[in-house]
């Protein structure tokens, strides 16, 4: 039956079909009291039934021929009524794959290790198959942000080409915004989604949402993680913290394995200085230490993997969150701090693994777009506006005058906290309890962005992105940066320089996606061990993925710089979130669709009734066994 | 009580006929058919020796002279017939309506009733599971006889194969018998009466009574359910000239057999239509079977 699912036959209105059952038993009533319908009472019929033909017992129904002519006919009527319309005829068409982290999930056993997203493409590519030849297809991939492979629309064969590539993005789901995206979009007529998350709702309009389930049926399956890395040093020893996030079912011990690398050309080279093994459960979060490393040793990777196996987990589905790399030979991020005060009046000297560079505003004034050019990471516009909107992610602290894009209000006091954006990562590890604030000033809200933190003046902080550049606005004091003195202002601090420049700022490596800090003197950017990541001009390297990313100077040799990526939603294979499409509603052209099959239902009907007008009524007689009843 | 039809003409036709047996039967009284009986009579049967106690006057003195050896003539008597008219009450007698067959059987029944009664034969007339008449005799019993025979209560028995049956086992007087029926039945069913009427040792005519319907089925109807008047069973006839055809051909084979099947038990057989007019029908079909004369 593959090739009748192949069809994607559905119907407008199925509720039509309910008139099937009825019109089927209106036909054979109607053939039972045949004729004129009158009954007649015979003496006897026992003459009658012996004629051969054209006496039909009641308690026997075999109709004749033009029976199923006309059952033929009653079908084709009510389907066409019910509005029968080939899925995915439609002409202009986007298809949106999910390739999250979380669809690299893999089935244990699997010798093949196919994975979600492989299994995706496949469906996607029947699906195109199955599409008419004047069909148009648009390929996007949602992650790290909504991307047109297709560049536009294009035809099946070519949007075949373009699935070949699809690859695993490191990065965040934003797989509901980027089906609302495309669905705000009328150019499309239908939508055809695929994930590995369900639909809080069935397909409806033209958005369609295809999970992508495990071969077992299963969408949870085990994970174990790294999440974090990080570099204690000592005064005679360092020493390295692994910390591990485990998605279980069952208890499951995992091995973890430190190894000290360096740099050989452009291969890496790595020897072991230590391992462990714990034992994880269910949810548990646990770090692992290895202590008195050698403190020559500037460069590391950690790797976990399962300490025995066993064949009732399912463990470890997901392989690209299970390996994490630090290096404090590159610095990190290195941040534009725009203000009156230098960066150690403002405390920022104590975040050791992020470079500053202090700019007074007047001079920064001077060339404002030299802040762009300069390959900073990120900006902060400390109780300063500038003009215009800086290209380059920012954040503005406590500003004191209106610019074109920020409305700033007077100072206020005595407010109370009201609203608090839980789930944006500037407010990580923060609640609205335990932050206070004496005076704020309450700023508007521009389109692009969202509250963060709204009080009963106001909005008091907001986050956006516009244009792929991130921005935060406070309006109220952050700086200095006291560390543990002041935690929660601190916290707050690190997560708004960790979202801005995207680097664990704190450690020694960046969050994938973030901007790598080149010193002027490299020649070379590429990944250690992959040569085909060399690009042809270091400013444009961008880190797609984990791993090393050798810097190759003119001066000074080879230095390594640690990226990683860790995403509680993508590794959290226990949870399956659910996808609220909310869609715009666009007239569609689907209509093509049915009419293409009402106009097909027509000619079968003509087809048949001339069949039947043949058969039946013009050669009744005439052919045996074909003699009809009219 | 006698029907339209029974006009004074066809009565006084009806009393110079008479039902004739092929067969001589014994009566129990004395009447105008040939008895079994030895007697006393007009119609010398035979010659016996003398014995004592015979009545001298019936040596036959002649045949004394040329033998030497007293021989006495011995006579037919005449008796009365036993006639059983029975009436087939199935529902196919009864419908349609329209086609008077159970009116055309009464009035062939009452018309024979009143021959023998006229001839003073002894008569009954069962109609299994409707009624059983008890043996009349004599011209006083024709007004009875017809009142039983044309009431307006008769209904179509339930099972006429076990009644008839039964009914006429209840003959102790074998004689003469006709049954009237349509013969629309399975032949099985006909042998079945005819079989038992044989064993009573009735001299059995068999007369047909087809209606219009009978022969034309659904009148001028084409298509129709037809409603089996004896088994409920409802069958959608759709019926054209060819089907017509065919039908009247089965007709006439279920008729062939049946005549064939009643002749080979030496039962008289005739037809009569509702159609054709009671009068012809007794005066010019039946008196050609020899049951009348």
């Amino acid at each position: 039956m593959n090739w009748l699912s192949s069809l994607n036959l559905g119907f407008l209105s199925p509720y039509w079909l309910a008139l099937l059952p009825a019109g089927l038993g209106l036909l054979v009533f109607a053939y039972l009291r045949r004729g004129k319908g009158q009954q007649v009472q015979v003496g006897t019929a026992i003459l009658l039934k012996a004629l051969k033909r054209p006496v039909f017992s009641r308690k026997k129904f075999r109709p004749p021929l033009r029976f199923y002519f006309e059952l033929l006919l009653l079908g084709l009527l009510i389907a066409g009524g019910a509005g029968l319309y080939k899925q995915g005829l439609g002409t202009r068409i986007g298809i949106i794959i999910d390739n999250s982290l979380s669809m690299s999930r893999v089935m244990k056993g699997d010798v093949q290790r196919s994975d979600l997203l492989s299994s995706a493409l496949s469906e996607a590519s029947s699906f195109i198959r199955s599409l008419s030849a004047n069909s148009k297809v648009d390929i996007f991939v949602s992650s790290p942000q909504l991307t047109s492979l297709s560049k536009g629309f294009v035809t099946a064969d070519r949007a075949l080409e373009d699935l070949k590539k699809v690859e695993i993005a490191y990065a965040a789901d934003n797989f509901e915004a980027a089906v609302a995206k495309v669905a705000g979009d009328s150019a499309y007529e239908h939508i055809v989604a695929y994930t590995d998350r369900r639909a809080a709702e069935g397909g409806s309009g033209r958005v369609e949402i295809r999970t992508i389930a495990m071969r077992s049926g299963e969408l949870t399956s085990e994970n174990v993680a790294i999440t974090h890395l990080a570099l204690r040093e000592g005064a005679a020893k360092n020493s390295v913290e692994v910390s591990l996030a485990a998605y279980l079912q069952n208890q499951s011990r995992v091995k973890i394995t430190l190894e000290s690398v360096t740099a050989n050309g452009k291969a890496s080279q790595s020897q072991i200085v230590g391992q462990k093994s714990v034992l994880l459960t269910g949810r548990a979060r646990d770090t692992v230490e290895f202590a008195d490393l050698n403190p020559a040793a500037r460069v590391f990777r950690a790797r976990i993997q399962p300490d025995q196996e066993s064949l009732t987990l399912n463990f470890d589905s997901i392989r690209g969150d299970d390996t994490a790399y630090l290096s404090v030979e590159a610095r990190g991020a290195k941040i534009a701090l725009i203000s009156q005060f230098s960066p150690a009046d403002l405390g920022l000297g104590a975040l050791r693994f992020t470079e500053f560079a202090h700019i007074r505003p007047e001079d920064f004034e001077k060339n404002p777009a030299e802040i762009n050019s300069r390959n900073y990471s990120a900006a902060i516009f400390h109780r300063y506006l500038p003009q215009t909107l800086p290209a380059l992610n920012s954040v503005f602290i406590a500003p004191v005058a209106n610019t074109s894009y920020l409305e700033v209000g007077e100072e206020v006091s005595g407010f109370e906290l009201t609203r608090w954006m839980t789930t944006h990562p500037t407010l990580n590890y923060l609640n609205m309890a335990t932050l206070k604030l004496v005076k704020a000033r309450v700023l508007s809200v521009p389109p692009w962005a969202q509250e963060l933190i709204s009080t009963t003046k106001g909005a008091v902080a907001f986050a956006g992105e516009i244009e792929q550049k991130k921005y935060v606005a406070l309006g109220f004091e952050l700086l200095p940066f006291e560390g543990k003195k002041s935690a929660l202002t601190s916290i707050l601090a690190l997560n708004i320089i960790k979202f801005l420049s995207e680097s664990g700022a704190d450690v020694g490596f960046q969050a994938v996606g973030g901007r790598l800090h080149i010193p002027p003197d490299t020649a070379q950017v590429f990944y250690l061990d992959d040569d085909a990541s060399l690009s042809a001009s270091p400013a444009d390297f961008v880190a797609r993925r984990p791993g090393f990313v050798a810097l190759s100077s003119r001066l000074a040799g080879t230095t390594l710089a640690a990226f990683n990526f860790f995403d509680e939603t993508e590794s959290d294979t226990l949870t399956s979130n659910r996808i609220t499409v909310t869609e715009q509603k666009v007239e569609s052209s689907d209509r093509k669709d049915v009419n293409l099959l009402s106009g097909f239902i027509a000619t079968l009907v003509a087809i048949v009734l001339f069949l039947d007008l043949l058969i039946t009524s013009g050669l009744a007689g005439r052919i045996k066994g074909l003699r009809g009843r009219a | 009580m006698f029907p339209e039809s029974f006009t004074p003409a066809l009565l006084r036709q009806l009393e110079l006929l008479k039902i004739r047996s092929r067969r001589a039967y014994l009566g129990t009284r004395q009447g105008g058919h040939l008895s079994l009986k030895r007697g006393h009579g007009i119609e010398f049967s035979d010659y016996r020796r003398y014995e004592l106690g015979d009545n001298p006057r019936h040596i036959d003195w002649g045949v004394y002279a040329r033998s030497d050896r007293l021989y006495v003539k011995t006579f037919q008597e005449e008796q009365e017939l036993s006639v059983l008219v029975l009436l087939d009450t199935s529902s196919s007698m009864f419908v349609p309506a329209t086609d008077h067959k159970w009116d055309r059987a009464r009035e062939i029944g009452m018309a024979l009733a009143y021959i023998a009664l006229m001839e003073q034969d002894t008569v009954s007339i069962a109609a299994p599971g409707v009624f059983d008449s008890p043996f009349y005799y004599g011209a006083r019993a024709v007004h009875e006889l017809s009142k039983v025979l044309f009431a307006d209560t008769h209904r179509p028995g339930t099972d006429f194969l076990r009644d008839a049956q039964r009914a006429i086992n209840r003959v102790r007087f074998p004689g003469v018998a006709i049954f009237i029926s349509d013969f629309l039945m399975p032949l099985e069913d006909v042998r079945a009466v005819v079989n038992v009427m044989r064993a009573k040792n009735l001299d059995v005519t068999a007369i047909q009574v087809l209606g219009p319907e009978d022969i034309n089925p659904l009148g001028g109807k084409n298509d129709a359910i037809a409603v089996d008047s004896e088994t409920g069973e409802e069958i959608e006839i759709s019926l054209d000239n060819r089907q017509r055809e065919e039908y009247a051909y089965i007709l006439s084979e279920h008729n062939r057999r049946v005549q064939e099947m009643l002749t080979s038990a030496s039962i008289r057989y005739v037809r009569a239509e509702t159609e054709t007019p009671l009068s012809d029908f007794l005066i010019r079909s039946l008196s050609t079977t020899g049951l009348l004369k």
